[in-house]
């Protein structure tokens, strides 16, 4: 395999199979637009060949905000900068292989650089299943009150 | 919209637990004199541990605060059906601990995350404290192994869980579960994974537009077997929540078709199995890529939490070890 790269258009993005339907759908259709466009940034672990994804991350930067905003609270925080893992999947026959952690610890170092260069407070990801929520937080990320969202203050990994 | 198909499967009996609670209480006296009470917020972060190894943390706010006597009660807020009460008593230097778990009527995520805490602490054998440093306290609490979570309650929670996730639908776990909603949601897991499922039908009703009779009518005549293929939006009815399971193919096989309705602005088919019964297959439609959503809400209660642990002094993450 090789390293952690940014999508480019020699890549071979529709052979994706990671079990997640909607992620190996949205790597095939709307990843390079959304490079393209700037709205999130893509990075890709090829095979061998160095064409064909077989893992997949996508980046950006965003706030987590609160959804109700408390009355009288005016100087209260309200949103926090946070790196957010938009997609991360990994194709099913390359489960277990480390391509996920690799992807991972990427977008944690990514998450430095942002921080030093323009603040941010959070890495934050959704997990998509319990599985899922299980896999981040047993490499490190913890889980919100929700139940569904996982973060890591960007503080303890400087 | 096609229902959900009759679906025999063998692991449904492994998702009925014998009830909605786990973890192991410790009574304790409730003097009657209540000095003061007053409401508060203190987090305490409780980390199930093996050893030096930290192997699950949870988070839990305590809201309420009773002095009575010369000692302090504290309770906190129920969230996911993980609760605690403290005592301190400095009389005798005492702290002591109860955790509960009572997952009905709560939201699914959280109750599954709770329970995935209490079970961890239960397989680990003991729990700490967190201190406001980010250190542990040096104090372990034994955590006896009555003290998890059901096998089949935390199998049911994290199924709930998932097609909660899956579907983006927040559901609440039931009072009570029986073994066809546990099959109905092993179905809508199925499908929101893009897996087939496969089934038995009885009856149906299948609704075509205005224009569909004259389509169907040469095709079909009371009496007759068919296969009916139908492509639509479907659901899951859970509690009063619908739960989309988007679109999906269906395939009834031996269809014959009872009656034919005409109502304004559609026909309406109504189908019965030969025979009573006949197989159906269900097959999710082409995915559809959902856009990266670039906002982050959360709810209050949430996000206050979050907000309250990024003030926390520094601590050690493993996440480093992936850098």
């Amino acid at each position: 395999m090789t390293g952690v790269v940014p999508l480019a258009g020699v890549h071979d993005a529709t052979r994706l199979a990671s079990g997640a339907p909607e992620l190996d759908a949205w790597l095939a259709e709307q990843a390079a637009t959304a490079q393209a466009r700037d709205s999130a940034r893509v990075y890709v672990v090829t095979a061998e060949d160095g064409v064909t994804v077989v893992a997949y991350s996508a980046l950006l930067v965003t706030s987590v905000a609160r959804g109700d905003v408390p009355s009288g609270a005016a100087g209260g925080l309200r949103a926090i900068p946070t790196v957010l893992i938009g997609k991360l999947a990994v194709d099913a026959a390359q489960k277990g292989t480390g391509l996920g952690a690799l992807l991972l610890g990427h977008a944690a170092r990514t998450a430095l650089e942002v921080r030093d260069r323009a603040a941010a407070r959070l890495l934050v990801a959704h997990a998509r299943d319990v599985a899922a929520l299980d896999w981040y937080r047993r490499r490190g990320m913890r889980v919100a009150a929700d139940g569904r969202t996982v973060y890591e203050r960007l503080t303890d990994l400087a | 919209m096609p229902a959900l198909p009759e679906v025999d499967d063998p692991d449904a009996a492994l998702y009925a637990p014998t009830g909605l609670t786990g973890g192991a209480g410790l009574p304790f006296d409730v003097p009657a004199s209540v000095v003061d009470a007053a409401a508060t917020r203190t987090a305490l972060v409780l980390v199930a541990v093996r050893g030096d190894e930290e192997v699950a943390e949870t988070r839990l706010m305590l809201t309420v605060r009773l002095a009575v006597d010369d000692a302090v009660h504290l309770w906190s807020d129920r969230r996911g059906g993980l609760t605690a009460s403290v005592v301190l008593a400095p009389r005798d230097h005492r702290l002591r601990i109860n955790l509960a778990f009572a997952a009905a009527a709560r939201p699914a995520t959280e109750a599954a995350a709770d329970a995935a805490f209490l079970q961890a602490a239960a397989d680990a054998g003991a729990i700490a404290i967190r201190l406001p440093d980010g250190s542990l306290a040096p104090d372990r609490i034994a955590v006896p192994a009555e003290a998890g979570v059901e096998p089949a309650l935390l199998r049911l929670l994290n199924l709930l869980a998932d097609v909660s996730l899956l579907s983006r639908t927040e559901l609440t776990v039931p009072a009570e579960t029986d073994e066809e909603l546990v099959k109905d949601l092993l179905t809508a897991r199925r499908l929101l994974n893009g897996q087939e499922v496969r089934g038995r039908w009885r009856t149906g009703e299948i609704v075509l537009g205005p224009g569909g009779l004259d389509a169907v009518r040469e095709a079909l005549a009371a009496g007759d077997a068919h296969e009916l293929v139908t492509v639509s939006e479907s659901h899951l009815d859970y509690m009063d929540v619908r739960v989309p399971l988007g679109e999906v193919r269906q395939v009834y096989a031996n269809a014959e078709v009872e009656e034919v309705v005409e109502r304004p602005g559609e026909v309406v088919l109504r189908v019965r199995a030969r025979g009573g019964s006949a197989e159906t297959v269900m097959t999710p439609a082409a995915p559809r890529a959902e856009p990266v959503e670039p906002d982050v809400v959360l709810p209050g209660r949430v996000f206050d939490e979050l907000a309250h642990d990024l003030a926390e002094p520094p601590r050690r993450s493993r996440l480093r070890d992936l850098l």
